[in-house]
């Protein structure tokens, strides 16, 4: 079952893309679940053979001899497994601001701004990161872009027009950077759980969207906190970010 | 072998038909769209329920909104499906809207209201994610859960919702949303694990509400608009046995108390406005 060589059988066997030229994934679910292992110290190893799981997604993990899907209900077990909690200094009050802004960013925000950079417009350069050869372009358009542009009608946002989907995105990230305003971290001076699901969204805008894409000049200049957010995140829990891009 | 099955059942084959007739007639006939004056909202919707001003919670946000911010509207109960294959969608000044947020957007713009204007930049933004919490992850995980997957024979008995269309939910629309929510992403999961999620954005909410009387203070704001809307159709829409309905009941009083405040408030006239009969579904007011 694993595919990763002398496999520490203490570590998370977390099975994800293979790495990126620009960012460590592709994904911002696998950057999120990468980063909060990195932040509380669990011991991981990557398979980066882009095996899917059985809800079709990545990232997955074994632990313990099972399956978990999702990088949600992955970080839930692995805080009742090793009895982690990052929110231990939370409020009841902030840890149900962090919930609704989880919630925002990944259920709203990705497929308008993410999504919909990288699938709806600009699917070639996508599928050139990810070392997909241009022969098999039109198959991937004919058949994996039309299966995620379904995906996205069922999610309601493939309803909208380009400039709408553009507004939405913008008013959640405006959102975004109000919220995280100069504090260092998203919710005060140290880092929560919500800084592992906000990093591995933002830095995609940051490091991974097309080029020339409206969504980087907006987090590195129009609202510049996040791009600084995004640098200090990086530089604490990925100090080897460079050894784990795509060479 | 097809032929063979609606032979042998010819009630249930019967009762489709008869619903697909009705529907192809509806949508069919020539309607003349009802006219409104300059700068009055006409809201398109479906015909009233007999829980609710209607089943939708996206149309209750809509017009609870056009209540809270004192926009004159009128409604057309038609059932007549906006350009994204969705309703709400409102007509003003012979410009059509569709979508709930994109209306109210609009609606801001050209009567220049903002609900929200009293509310400071991190309140604003906490108001965004409530919103955007509720209609893209809250609904899905509560009202399509309960109503569609987890108690639909109660569901649809509770409101009342005519056998006709009971075979028609059933039979295609179950089919339908199955593949949205695929496509979303939530569709993935177990129904446990659904019904979890629900509950922890509920319980979430629950506290960011706390004791006040409206969730960004003591006013109304725009979000409220989307709260009552959702949490509304759970409240009065959902048997008593539904998961989120029962959560609600049990363990997070002020949600229930908030609902009740807020259609006392911008729906004294509820009682006349929710339809007497259950057949408003197929008639609406205009009729076939």
């Amino acid at each position: 079952m694993a595919a990763v060589a002398n496999q520490d059988k203490d570590a998370i066997l977390m099975y994800h893309f293979p790495r990126a030229s620009t960012i460590p994934s592709a994904s911002p679910f696998a950057l999120k679940l990468e980063t909060y292992f990195r932040m509380t110290g669990v011991k991981y190893e990557s398979d980066l053979t882009g095996k899917f799981s059985k809800k079709g997604k990545i990232p997955w993990v074994i632990i313990d001899g099972k399956e978990i899907g999702d990088s949600a209900f992955i970080i839930d077990y692995v805080n009742n497994k090793y009895n982690i909690d990052l929110d231990k200094n939370l409020s009841d009050l902030d840890k149900s601001i962090a919930h609704c802004f989880r919630k925002m960013t990944e259920e709203n925000t990705f497929w308008a701004s993410i999504s919909y950079g990288r699938l709806v417009d600009n699917f070639p350069w996508l599928l050139k990161q990810l070392g997909v050869p241009s022969a098999l372009t039109w198959i991937a358009k004919l058949i994996v872009r039309r299966r995620l542009l379904k995906n996205m009608w069922g999610h309601g946002i493939g309803r909208h027009n380009g400039a709408e989907v553009r507004s939405i995105a913008e008013g959640d990230i405006r959102s975004i950077s109000e919220f995280l305003d100069n504090k260092p971290f998203f919710m005060g001076d140290q880092p929560t759980s919500i800084d592992a699901v906000m990093f591995g969204f933002l830095a995609e805008l940051v490091w991974f969207m097309p080029p020339q894409h409206w969504t980087t000049k907006f987090v590195t200049e129009e609202h510049s906190n996040i791009a600084e957010y995004c640098e200090r995140m990086k530089a604490k829990f990925w100090p080897d970010w460079e050894d784990n891009l795509k060479k | 072998m097809t032929w063979e099955w609606i032979c042998e059942h010819w009630v249930i084959s019967s009762a489709a038909a008869l619903a697909i007739l009705v529907l192809a007639v509806r949508i069919l006939t020539p309607r003349r769209r009802k006219s409104v004056p300059d700068d009055v909202v006409l809201l398109h919707s479906f015909p009233r329920t007999t829980f609710a001003p209607s089943s939708s919670p996206f149309v209750l946000k809509l017009e609870t909104y056009l209540r809270m911010a004192k926009i004159p509207y009128e409604v057309d109960d038609s059932s007549v499906f906006g350009k994204k294959g969705k309703i709400p969608w409102i007509t003003l000044n012979n410009k059509d809207v569709a979508d709930s947020y994109f209306s109210i957007e609009h609606i801001n713009k050209h009567f220049e209201v903002d609900l929200d204007h009293d509310l400071t930049a991190q309140q604003r933004a906490t108001s965004r994610l409530l919103e955007k919490t509720m209609e893209e992850n809250t609904f899905w995980a509560t009202m399509v859960q309960d109503l569609i997957f987890d108690h639909c024979d109660e569901s649809m008995e509770h409101q009342k919702i005519p056998m006709i269309f009971r075979l028609l939910l059933k039979l295609y629309f179950k089919r339908v949303i199955k593949k949205y929510r695929w496509g979303h992403g939530i569709g993935r999961h177990s129904s446990e694990e659904i019904r979890h999620i629900g509950a922890c954005d509920l319980r979430a909410m629950s506290v960011l509400l706390g004791d006040k009387p409206y969730f960004m203070g003591d006013e109304p704001t725009r979000v409220d608009a989307t709260m009552f809307g959702i949490l509304g159709i759970l409240v009065f829409g959902l048997p008593a046995v539904a998961s989120s309905h029962k959560l609600l009941d049990t363990e997070l009083p002020n949600l229930v108390k908030y609902v009740h405040r807020m259609k006392e408030r911008f729906w004294p006239d509820w009682n006349n406005i929710v339809s007497k009969t259950d057949c408003s579904y197929l008639c609406g007011s205009t009729g076939i």
